[in-house]
């Protein structure tokens, strides 16, 4: 009895224990998550496990990815997890992927060859391609995810419990161009401005929400200022740093108040004397991170002194170095990049200043500017645990999965009873589902204002999750994705919905959408609506719901009134509601794949249906209630 | 922040317990007892996070068992002392972090150096029997060490904290902590408030004035009115709030006197002191302070003099106020006013207990001002948590602190009630008497097995009496469960323990949110967690 399998006979029996080791097992993602899970798994010995993940490991991954260490930094998650839990069963066989699971490679026919699929994901757009998949082949998929001390795990079976995708997914905050350019209230859009601001001075301009035509009508005096880059003398940089000031935080301002864009505004926004501003871009040798840091100096709260110094050091730093001034017009903003992170702390704060809103730390700026969702190792290790035990009911099959498994929730503090997991019931498919149940969704927009481009981009891959679709009206196929896809049809994406062939999209078209890649067939029908742009930024609603509230419908979230320590249901419930997009967070797709990645890294937030009780709390816990906004703006 | 912590490593935990945490985190020493599975998950969860320094302890040598469950134990090691194994291993995790181990039976030390223990911040037994168990919580309880009791068995997870005194500071509560003090004003923001004449202003400064002034004038002019007293009943208070509507100009479009309606309720609620806190300071002024007293405990002391004092009956002013709409001047001058009266509130506590310190002979820099500032703004949310002893919790009679808990529990079992977690407690220590008598586990020879599932549902039935409950939903069957996993460790579910137990030791030693009081145990089977105060 004393050999390495002695405990496990003793605990799960013989049979089961036989059913473990014969198993097939699919890992999809070795983050925070993945890498207990795998440890988990070989120990509770499963034998045959093929593990897929894009990322490769980064400093801010050691903390709570244990199977990685310092030496291991820029190498690949998969393959280092892989080959750190053989050495625990040399039985075992462990097959590491390094890539997308969304690409080909891991279609229908890999997914296939498992027994049952574990997610260990970051992020809501990988979670619903897998689900998809799992669906397509009849695998049952154990989901999981946690933020900060909160997480939760349930279990997916076609035709049994709901889908990922059965509950009406929290989509993406996008704020409206005008509250960023001129009607900011919150330090997140301070933080977005700041970020479009970097783009303007150090990146692709042109792409800047802040950016104006030259050779438009009326262009503002700042571009002019902007694009002209200074040389590298350190008084031509000062002299650049100052006008740059000068043009944002006073001269655009004092004009927009002129344009009486504030009437009627809570309080009138102040411009920064330019004076002021010229003598501090001159101080650029006192700013913050020139002299002499004490410990904590990213808790500190730059002023309009410091934060004016801190944004010239910046112009300093870049253009003073050949290395940096080269990339000047192709820079992307990368919270982890510590002369980005200054710049964006110090302008988010000058313009906070000037709307009244309160100022952040360089700390706080970068939780807000890289959507950073708290991560710890303990919660990590509870979630896999409770996912292996989760494998191991699946495994004992006695009953069907939708009695036999729980989708249980990890809390901070314990429910009224005292309950720090709580298990509920799950529930049956959801028969409206477009992707388990009827197929058919819809879609309001304004049929003359958007482009096909636009709306295969923006709703069908970002909102609905189709990876490569083709799209027909009536029996002509219009546009299609993948290897031999008809290249002509592409001449369609630039025309407005209601100018494609065959009539056109107008109110009440249906469009058929397939994607082979997920063995997914949608109806999607279109509605003609023209939206405020205030209201609705996307220009789109997806289904029947209005954009403000999406959270989850009441049924799905009992829980959620006894989280509250004082029993209040009704302010969980309203936390939760606002809370909800903090879970699509890292998910936000952006037109940068490359940097996503390493975004989504070690947030490993909660698959976000019925995530709303456990998101508030920990909103709770961050203190702000700003950390929890998504940021994108427009197509970003 | 604490000198080399890394902000970059951290970043993510550090968005959830912040610098203080970490600080707290990176200067404790723990000392882990028993290196299995359940031992070894738990410290891994606080060697990521950067605990300061650990020692483990077991007298165990790896053995082909091991290989199997234990994650920090490889084939190569067969033989070696586990300590010192699991310690290499686990040192490998973090850099940060110093770790030594030491072979040695727990029992033994337990027998022969009793004060070794109160040597650490905490202590963590994991899958310790019974007999040896009772002792070392005796030792830790009468050393105020907290200790965390840790174990997996088949598929049931049990922890269970030993708390005495356990002062918290930051236990960061959920609702709203800002106090506005407007109807009991100190002079500075009552001058403040009355200076401000309403009538003379134009219309800009009129809708941009913070409702703060606009309810000190309103419960000025209230009172004026009704003799001194504030709006008690319903009907007044109605009134109150009309009152405020009615001193706008143009209500519909001054959103500051909208606020201050909306906010009514704060010009005439009253501050005061907590009853948990009050009970705190009682019990801090019935006891003299002691050169071993804590800062917490001569903070506490300094904190009823302050009371008494300075604060004529309030704690220390948070300090912190609401955004509203205001004018920037007037609202940074607001702003400046609560923060100044904080920070002389914090002074007056710290002179209180520089006095308390001299006395002791300490020097005043014992207590650093940060420190006494943050005791301060958190003076309305302290906590000082005493769980039951353990050797009260295993008293074998109905004086035992675990008979009430137990029998609420049975009277309100789960869904499914012979999965109710308090059952397999229940059986936990069945298993735990059949051990204490017969020097083995039940289940672990092939040959007994019948015989060791009567004799541990003999002595669940006599545990039961013995606490004074009934049966409820207890039988033969979970006395089959415990007889069958054998006392065996499986992966998973040490995984479950350690990643609980690893979260309440964060708490107790960063002494940040309440902790677990006292019991949690967890069925795998039915994935139910109970929280049981035993
Ligand atoms: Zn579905």
């Amino acid at each position: 009895m004393a050999d390495r399998y002695a405990h496990l006979r003793a605990s799960l029996g013989d049979e089961l224990l036989a059913k473990v080791q014969a198993a097939k097992l699919l890992v999809v993602g070795a983050g925070g998550i993945g890498c207990e899970l795998l440890k988990n798994l070989v120990l509770t010995g499963f034998l045959n496990i093929h593990v897929v993940d894009l990322d490769i490991i980064d400093v801010s991954n050691l903390n709570r990815q244990f199977l990685f260490r310092q030496e291991h930094v820029g190498m690949s998650k998969s393959q280092v997890a892989a080959a750190a839990v053989k050495v625990f069963n040399p039985d075992a066989t462990i097959v590491a992927h390094h890539g997308n699971v969304k690409s080909p490679e891991f279609g229908l026919n890999f997914v296939a060859q498992f027994d049952l699929v574990l997610n260990a994901l970051d992020n809501v757009d990988a979670r619903r391609h897998v689900n998809r998949l799992c669906l397509a082949k009849d695998k049952p998929l154990i989901e999981s995810g946690t933020t900060g001390y909160l997480g939760q795990v349930t279990v997916i079976r076609k035709g049994e419990t709901e889908c990922y995708e059965c509950q009406p997914k929290p989509t993406q905050k996008s704020y409206p161009i005008c509250t960023i350019r001129s009607t900011p209230d919150k330090p997140v859009h301070c933080v977005v401005w700041a970020k479009e601001l970097f783009r303007l001075l150090f990146g692709r301009a042109e792409d800047s929400m802040l950016y104006e035509d030259p050779a438009g009508d009326e262009p503002s005096a700042y571009m002019a200022t902007v694009t002209a880059r200074p040389e590298a003398s350190a008084d031509a940089i000062t002299a650049y740093a100052a006008a740059v000031l000068v043009a944002q935080f006073e001269t655009e301002v004092a004009k927009r108040i002129g344009m009486d864009v504030y009437k009627g505004a809570k309080r009138l926004p102040e411009a920064v004397a330019g004076g002021a501003l010229r003598a501090l871009a001159a101080e650029y040798a006192q700013a913050p991170s020139r002299v002499a840091r004490k410990a904590g100096w990213d808790r500190d709260v730059w002023g309009v002194e410091e934060s004016a110094r801190e944004f010239s050091a910046c112009l300093h730093d870049v253009y003073s170095s050949a290395a940096l001034r080269e990339h000047v017009g192709s820079m992307e903003f990368d919270k982890d990049d510590k002369i980005a992170m200054r710049f964006v702390t110090a302008a988010c704060n000058l313009r906070s200043v000037v709307f009244h809103i309160p100022l952040q730390s360089y700390h706080d700026a970068k939780g807000i500017a890289g959507n950073i969702i708290a991560a710890i190792a303990t919660t990590n290790a509870i979630i896999a645990g409770l996912q292996v035990l989760e494998a191991l009911k699946i495994m004992r099959a006695a009953k069907p999965i939708r009695e036999a498994c729980n989708y249980v929730w990890c809390l901070r503090e314990g429910t009224r009873k005292g309950l720090l997991l709580q298990p509920t019931a799950l529930e049956p498919p959801s028969k409206g589902c477009f992707v388990c149940g009827t197929r058919t969704v819809d879609v309001h927009l304004d049929t003359a204002a958007l482009t096909f481009g636009e709306f295969v981009s923006r709703v069908l891959k970002s909102r609905l999750g189709v990876n490569e679709p083709s799209v027909s009206v009536g029996s002509s196929l219009i546009y299609e994705e993948g290897e031999d896809a008809a290249q002509g049809l592409r001449a369609n994406l630039p025309k407005r919905l209601r100018d494609l062939p065959g009539g056109g999209v107008t109110d009440g078209t249906s469009l058929s959408v397939e994607d082979f890649s997920q063995d997914l067939d949608v109806t999607v029908c279109v509605y003609h609506r023209v939206f405020d742009e205030e209201e609705v930024p996307d220009g789109f609603v997806v289904g029947g719901q209005m954009p403000v509230a999406s959270a989850a419908k009441p049924s799905a979230e009992p829980p959620s009134a006894e989280t509250g320590t004082n029993g209040a249901p009704a302010a969980a419930a309203a936390a939760a509601a606002a809370a909800v997009p903090a879970a699509a967070a890292a998910a936000a797709p952006t037109a940068q794949p490359a940097k996503r990645g390493r975004e989504d890294g070690g947030s490993e937030e909660p698959p976000s249906k019925r995530a709303a009780a456990t998101v508030a709390t920990a909103v709770d816990t961050t203190g702000g209630d700003d950390d929890d906004d998504v940021i994108c703006v427009g197509d970003d | 922040m604490a000198d080399g912590m890394d902000s970059n490593k951290y970043d993510r935990q550090l968005r959830l317990w912040g610098a203080n945490g970490q600080r707290a985190l990176m200067t404790s020493h723990i000392l882990l007892i028993t290196a299995g599975p359940t031992g070894t998950e738990t410290l891994k969860n606080l060697v990521l996070p950067g605990v300061g320094r650990f020692t483990i302890m077991d007298a165990a040598k790896v053995q082909e068992r091991d290989l199997g469950n234990n994650f920090f134990v490889t084939e190569e090691h067969l033989g070696r002392p586990r300590a010192e194994v699991t310690c290499e291993l686990l040192l490998e995790l973090n850099p940060d972090v110093n770790g030594d181990f030491r072979v040695a039976d727990v029992a033994s030390v337990i027998e022969e150096e009793p004060q070794y223990f109160s040597t650490f911040n905490l202590v963590i037994a994991t899958q310790l029997a019974a007999g040896p168990l009772a002792k070392l919580a005796e030792i830790c309880w009468d050393s105020h060490t907290p200790l965390l009791v840790c174990r997996s068995y088949g598929l049931i997870c049990y922890v269970r904290t030993q708390l005495r005194d356990h002062c918290i500071v930051e236990s960061k509560p959920e609702s709203d902590q800002s106090e506005l003090r407007i109807a009991a004003p100190w002079p500075e923001l009552e001058a403040h408030c009355s200076a401000v004449d309403l009538a003379k202003l134009d219309s800009k400064e009129h809708s941009h004035t913070p409702y703060v002034v606009l309810m000190f004038q309103a419960i000025a002019a209230w009172k004026a009115q009704h003799g001194g007293q504030l709006p008690a009943s319903f009907e007044e208070k109605r009134k109150f709030q009309q009152t405020i509507k009615d001193m706008a100009r143009d209500f519909d479009n001054e959103i500051n006197f909208q606020e201050a309606s909306e906010h009514y309720y704060k010009a005439y609620t009253l501050p005061c002191v907590p009853e948990e806190i009050q009970a705190l300071l009682a019990e801090a002024q019935a006891h003299d302070l002691t050169p071993q007293s804590s800062s917490f405990r001569v903070l506490l002391r300094a904190l009823a003099d302050f009371v008494a004092q300075e604060g004529g009956g309030l704690l220390p002013l948070p300090g912190d106020i609401p955004d509203m709409t205001s004018d920037t001047d007037s609202f940074v001058a607001l702003q400046a006013l609560y923060k100044a009266k904080a920070a002389r509130d914090a002074a007056a506590l710290a002179t209180h207990a520089a006095r308390h310190l001299a006395a002791l002979g300490r020097p005043a820099s014992t207590i650093a001002p940060d420190d006494v500032a943050l005791f301060a703004k958190n003076a309305h949310c302290l906590l000082s948590v005493t769980t039951s002893a353990l050797k009260q919790e295993l008293a074998a009679d109905a004086s035992s602190s675990a008979a009430e808990g137990v029998a609420e529990a049975m009277e309100d079992p789960a869904e499914l009630p012979a999965q109710t977690p308090i059952c397999w407690y229940l059986a936990l220590r069945a298993a735990d008497r059949f051990q204490a008598k017969r020097g083995r586990w039940p289940g672990e020879t092939a040959a007994t097995i019948a015989l060791d599932n009567q004799a541990v549902w003999a002595e669940l039935q006599a545990l039961v009496k013995e606490l004074g409950v009934g049966k409820g939903p207890l039988g033969l069957a979970h006395a089959r469960e415990v007889v069958r996993a054998g006392a065996s460790e499986v992966h998973c579910v040490a995984s479950v323990v350690g990643g609980i137990a690893s979260q309440e030791a964060v708490k107790v030693v960063t002494r940040q949110y309440a902790p677990l009081d006292n019991t949690a145990v967890y069925n795998g089977v039915a994935g139910v967690l109970g929280v049981y105060k035993l």
